[in-house]
């Protein structure tokens, strides 16, 4: 075997051979040249499956994403994947091809047929197929259908307190307070909505979320007329923690990306962005004079920013004391002062002043006003009232959750929401004071007495239809 | 770092060269070995399904048995079919419900036939549970490995619980965090948690299952069912694995492992589907991840299995080419022959002949005194005309009684115990030795002897036991010390993280630990200490959760603990306890390794199910015998000492030249650091003059390494600062051998005026005595008649006597005959 393999070895080395197997893969793509490739049906999976995990815009391994032809055509570090036409020169074959393929790294190469497909491919002109509408199946025509109600990740007041805006799979659905039936379904891009927030005028809503590990969204909808004004497409993957500005010119917002964004309403252009923090990015609010942004992050820190410049000030809590893993999930700004109240995955309320008054030492907490009561499990959101002298929150267990209401000035004071079975995700208060609507896992709003916690009013976030069960998996087939 | 990756071509020519070496082509295989073979029958396993519930699929064994009588594994090649509507089958052989009732299934291997009656119970469908189905199969496709999800920070903001020992921990993960990302109810297939695996999305852990994969179902009926969680689901309580001991013939006989799962409520599944394989030497068996082994090579090995937090090894026997193999019937002195018999039969292996008397009294010696005999002894044993088993039997009796077995012993738990002054105080050393040269001297029996140490209160001068918590100043220590020693299993790994191979959780690590929160330590004059239980034990942190860990035995036995006892009563009631698998069992194997070099699980203090015994029915036997004696430990080395496979030669044959872990021949071992010392001092006739000591002390009676002498440093002596065995080192070094060949103590010794050369001759022997009596004293044997004749011939042409007796003396003492046991 080694004898015969040495002729070779010497041809490669003088730089006269071509590599081993391309005699029979020439061979191959003849005789397939007739059959078109699809790059949406065929190359796309095998590239998604194989390559993906590595190259693709989050990441970008050696320069290159692998997630669309655009990507292929501008390549990598090595220049582009792709020579229309010329297989062999197209380095994406290079890399794959031969005895000891160099890609996939660490991992088994492609087989025969999947690199004859790309191969072909590329020889028959490497078109890009991708259907116009792709991701586009769920539309405001063909809205989402649901066998159960969906989990609600966000939902909010509208400022005149009359509807109710609750987070769905693709969409955002306004109720009115009866529980009737949506009178409005917002339907977008983003498969997941993260966070929703109405202006202060009631006139917008602005929505971030976007599709797990493909790309983020900022939606600011029309509320009166249904109309997306802006879609703005930022990061690789979803975006946490909508807020509005006091006037509703600006929206800030958090992501995967461990980034901080506000963009301006009008025009949906990004005017600042910030890189402070270590991982992602749960929440955000506006300081009272709206020069400051107060932001809250995985990575257990309460940052402050300047809005205009988005220079990083300070950090508000240092590593919070005794904040466990998960860190901070949400923040709201107290309607009248700068203080700000952040919880998170130690389950425990707390309220900080947003600016330092003491010079800073390691590990200090000389921000905190005021810890609340603490509940189970992880705190998921906080709403805080109008005034400012109530506050509600979620908590979930996983297996169990709870809604809670505080007295802001009176940490003995607490009323809780009774009879909840599943993790709580959400919560509002209405601006009159006198409800709170809570939901999360069970995918069912309930609205509440702010005074003594009863449920008053139960129905399901999203229209149900009943579906046929999914069939039981046949034996074998691993 | 792109330079590096480019197309082989542009490799330079050396890196090219190598890339045709063939052990570098991966997919070059050599030529099969597995030759024609004539069946004879199919047997099939099981005889009988019953299939409970619509998932509930089971695989189906078949084996062939040839016409010499060979048996082999033909689950890969067998056709398994049904007619019957209550069950399908498919190409992996699992046979899968269709409805309620009985049927039949038809295996067709090698023109042979076979029917398999099934019952399936209920073919109803049923949710799909997370904790029995959704979990085991994010261990098995490898999503909470290690590396991945598992990690201890999680991988890109998703953290699984390592290997899924927490299934809270898990579900929170994938239904709570970031409020239900990884879930779609609505739409199933958008889940994330299914979009990852698939690559549906990029997914750097890569392609894990496809749509159509039964996972992938699963997985998908779980998220459509509404992901729900079932705290009371019933949990596993063991695994077996079929056939539990797999004996392969040939390289490339390959060999299908069932894994059946046991549940609290009384249920089994097969679970080979979810189980996680592994081998401990691919050397000489691989284990697929669908759990098929492959022969490499003659050899055993050991199939480790994973599922839901239990662990199971399945002993792979590899036979290899035997042709001429014949068994030779062998004398069994007592039941560990023929336990070791019968495992060397299996492997065909035939065992060494017994050691003459002359080494097995060395050896003895040795072993159970840590001494050699003397010149006088050699000879009287030899000359003694009784019969050869008779009086070894005598002599190991007579060894057991003699003072320096008490030293020996006394000096292995010493080291054990790790008493040493820099914890203690000199007095302390002292008065901790003695209690323990007491109890070895009185043959406490063990179960005592450890609850006496465990219980220990009082100033640590006058109850010297309590010494054992000096030394081990804090809970997370003491347990570490006493799990390492007393249940030979490693519980330290498991401090940070849970324990990577076997079922030891970082909480238990903690819950363990905290028995010993309660011991309180209150200065006493001179350096004396009170060893006391206090009312408010400490809190015994556990860094994940940053709670005080409440005490909790990692495991629990059918053994009586009171629980209004303390908590050190009740942890040694618990230790002790005959039920506990790991105390007693755990000692026995400890102990055999000191007269054979090995123990049957090796190492001894790192029991664990990856770690399997070498003969585990000869370590339940002794195991079952010791606790029988009332833990005896003098009367586990009586019959240790007493088979004729502790009696064994040295010299191997054809069919056993291979064997080093079943006991067929004797090993050689290296003297340790004391025992080399006093051997050289035996040899010699020199006096005995350590440092620090009365003169005429022994090494071995040295109370710890804090009496500084420099020979028993280089040669390994136990620190004593962990109880691992692995802290006495036999090591050789280069330091070792030029002390041996140059270094002050040997010389010395060896020209001393006082010595066994200076003193016979002047006593005025001939050469030939001289001769003798060297040989007698250095290897406790006489010289052959062909080595008296060569140094005899030696002597004659030296000029001056002494120096070329001192020469024989110099040249016997570092030969393997005196620096081994063997």
């Amino acid at each position: 075997m080694r004898h015969t393999l040495f002729p070779i070895v010497f041809l490669c080395l003088a730089g006269l051979a071509l590599p081993v197997g391309h005699r029979g893969a020439v061979a191959q793509d003849a005789a397939a040249a007739e059959k078109k490739v699809s790059y949406y049906r065929s190359v796309r999976p095998i590239l998604q499956r194989r390559c993906s995990g590595c190259h693709f815009d989050g990441k970008r391994e050696g320069g290159l994403s692998v997630i669309a032809v655009s990507e292929l055509v501008k390549g990598g570090e090595a220049g582009t994947s792709l020579a229309a036409g010329k297989p062999d020169e197209s380095v994406l074959v290079q890399r794959i091809s031969g005895e000891k393929p160099d890609m996939p790294l660490n991992s088994e190469p492609l087989t025969a047929e999947q690199i004859l497909t790309l191969r072909t491919w590329i020889a028959q002109g490497a078109e890009d197929d991708t259907p116009a509408d792709v991701g586009q199946a769920i539309t405001a025509e063909h809205p989402p259908l649901y066998s159960t109600p969906p989990v609600v990740t966000s939902i909010d007041y509208s400022p005149d307190g009359k509807t109710l805006a609750v987070s769905g799979y693709h969409e955002v659905l306004i109720h009115t307070l009866d529980g009737s039936a949506p009178v409005k379904r917002l339907v977008g891009r983003s498969q997941r909505i993260e966070s929703l927030a109405f202006s202060p005028n009631g006139q917008i809503l602005a929505v971030a979320g976007g599709t797990p590990s493909l790309f983020g969204e900022v939606q600011l909808w029309n509320v009166a007329d249904s109309k997306l004004l802006h879609s703005v497409t930022l990061s690789y993957d979803t975006l946490f923690g909508i807020s509005f500005n006091g006037d509703g010119s600006l929206v800030a917002f958090g992501g995967a990306d461990n980034r901080v964004r506000v963009i301006k309403v009008e025009s949906g252009e990004v005017m600042m962005k910030m890189d402070a923090h270590s991982d992602w990015v749960h929440g955000t609010t506006f300081s009272l004079q709206n020069d400051h942004l107060i932001t809250v992050s995985r990575d257990r820190s309460m940052k402050l920013t300047i809005v205009a410049t988005g220079q990083f000030v300070d950090n508000i809590t240092s590593i919070t004391p005794g904040a466990l893993k998960g860190g901070l999930v949400d923040v709201q700004r107290h309607p009248t002062r700068e203080q700000v109240l952040a919880v998170g995955a130690d389950g425990e309320p707390r309220l900080y002043k947003i600016f330092r008054e003491q010079a800073r030492q390691i590990g200090d907490d000389f921000n905190l006003v005021r810890a609340y009561q603490k509940l189970a499990g992880r705190l998921c959101d906080v709403d805080l009232s109008p005034s400012g002298n109530k506050f509600v929150v979620g908590a979930s267990t996983a297996v169990a959750g709870a809604a809670r209401i505080y007295l802001t000035e009176d940490p003995t004071k607490i009323v809780d929401v009774p009879g909840l079975t599943g993790p709580v995700f959400a919560v509002s208060f209405r601006p009159d004071e006198l409800q709170v609507a809570v939901s999360g896992f069970d995918g069912l709003i309930r609205l509440c007495n702010a005074e003594t916690g009863a449920v008053e009013q139960t129905f399901p976030a999203a229209p149900v239809t009943p579906s046929t069960p999914v069939a039981a998996p046949a034996a074998g087939g691993d | 770092m792109v330079n590096l990756i480019r197309p082989f071509w542009q490799f330079p020519p050396v890196i090219m060269l190598l890339l045709f070496t063939p052990s570098l082509m991966g997919d070059e295989q050599p030529p099969a070995e597995v030759p024609s073979r004539t069946f004879t029958a199919i047997e099939v396993y099981p005889a009988e399904l019953t299939l409970s519930s619509i998932r509930d699929s089971r695989r189906v064994l078949v084996t062939g048995v040839t016409n010499d009588g060979q048996r082999i594994d033909l689950s890969s090649k067998a056709t398994v079919t049904t007619q019957s509507p209550v069950c399908q089958t498919d190409e992996a052989g699992f046979v899968a419900p269709l409805m309620a009732g009985d049927g039949t299934i038809i295996v067709e291997a090698e023109g042979l036939r076979a029917e398999i009656p099934v019952h399936v119970l209920s073919a109803d469908v049923v949710p799909v549970d997370f904790i029995r189905e959704v979990n085991p199969i994010l261990s098995k496709v490898g999503c909470n490995q290690g590396t991945c999800h598992g990690s201890q920070a999680g991988k890109n903001g998703f953290k699984l619980s390592l290997r899924g020992y927490d299934s809270v921990y898990d579900y929170r993960a994938l239904v709570d965090d970031l409020s239900g990302r990884r879930f779609n109810r609505s739409e199933p297939a958008q889940s994330l948690m299914l979009l990852k695996p698939t690559q549906g999305v990029p997914h750097e852990g890569g392609f894990l299952f496809d749509e159509q994969s039964r996972y992938y179902k699963v997985l998908e009926q779980w998220i459509a069912e509404g992901c729900h969680y079932k705290e009371d689901a019933a949990r596993v309580t063991g695994i077996e694995v079929f056939p539990p001991t797999p004996l392969l013939q040939l390289r490339h006989d390959r060999q299908q492992l069932i894994v059946v799962a046991k549940y609290a409520d009384g249920t089994t599944r097969d679970v080979t589907r979810e189980a996680v394989f592994d081998t401990s030497n691919f050397e000489v068996a691989t284990v697929s991840k669908q759990g098929l082994i492959t022969a490499v090579q003659r050899g055993e090995a050991a199939a480790l299995v994973r599922f839901e937090g239990h662990y199971a090894a399945a002993p792979i026997s590899i036979l290899g080419n035997r042709d001429g193999y014949e068994w030779v019937p062998q004398s069994e002195l007592n039941s560990i022959d023929t336990l070791v018999n019968a495992k060397l039969q299996r492997m065909k292996i035939v065992p060494s002949g017994l050691a003459d008397d002359a080494e097995f009294l060395r050896r003895a010696s040795l072993d159970i005194t840590g001494v050699p005999p003397a010149s006088a002894d050699v000879l009287a044993f030899v000359a003694d005309p009784a019969d050869s088993m008779t009086k070894r039997a005598a002599k190991i009796d007579q060894l057991l009684s003699s003072p320096m077995y008490v030293e020996h012993w006394t000096l292995k738990w010493s080291d054990l115990l790790l008493n040493r002054r820099k914890a203690v105080t000199e007095r302390g050393v002292w008065s901790f030795r003695n209690w323990i040269r007491q109890s070895v001297a009185s043959n406490k029996p063990y179960n005592e002897f450890a609850k006496e140490l465990l219980t220990s209160g009082g100033s640590a001068f006058e109850n010297p036991a309590a010494n054992y918590f000096r030394i081990a100043r804090e809970p997370k220590l003491v347990m570490e010390n006493m799990t390492q020693v007393f249940l030979g299993t490693r519980f330290n790994c498991n401090q940070c993280h849970d324990h990577p191979f076997e079922r030891w959780t970082q909480r238990q690590y903690y819950e363990l630990s905290a028995y010993f929160a309660d011991v309180g330590r209150r200065p006493l004059p001179d350096g004396d200490e009170f060893i006391f239980t206090m009312g408010a034990p400490a809190a015994v942190l556990n860094p994940d959760t940053n709670q005080p860990a409440n005490p909790k035995f990692p495991f629990e036995h059918a053994g009586a603990i009171d629980v209004n006892g303390s908590r050190r009563e009740q942890l040694s009631q618990w230790l002790t306890a005959n039920e506990n698998p790991y105390f007693a069992r755990s000692i026995v194997n400890r102990y055999w390794s000191y007269f054979f070099g090995r123990g049957i699980i090796d190492p001894v203090d790192d029991i664990r199910a990856g770690n399997p015994a070498s003969n585990p029915e000869l370590l339940d036997a002794l195991t079952k015998d010791f606790i029988a004696s009332g833990y005896d430990l003098k009367k586990l080395i009586r019959t240790i000492c007493n088979s004729a496979t502790y009696q064994r030669s040295l010299e191997t044959g054809p069919w056993n030249e291979d064997d080093s872990i079943n006991f067929s021949h004797a090993l050689p071992r290296r003297l340790s650091a004391e025992q080399l010392y006093d051997a050289i001092i035996q040899a010699t006739g020199a006096p005995r003059a350590l440092p620090g000591v009365p003169a005429g002390f022994r090494a071995s009676e040295l109370p710890d390494s804090d009496v500084e002498v420099a020979f028993l440093d280089m040669f390994g002596r136990a620190p004593r600062e962990s109880p691992c065995e692995c802290e006495r080192t036999s090591d050789v070094s280069l330091g070792q051998t030029l002390n041996m060949v140059n270094g002050p103590t040997i010389a010395d010794a060896i020209a001393h005026p006082q010595g066994i050369i200076a003193t016979t001759i002047a006593a005025g022997a001939s050469n030939e005595q001289l001769i003798e009596t060297i040989y007698l004293s250095a290897l406790c044997r006489k010289p052959t008649a062909e080595e008296t004749a060569r140094t005899v011939e030696y002597f004659a042409g030296a000029g001056d006597l002494k120096a070329a007796a001192e020469d024989l003396m110099w040249a016997l003492i570092n030969s393997p005959g005196f620096l081994f046991n063997r």
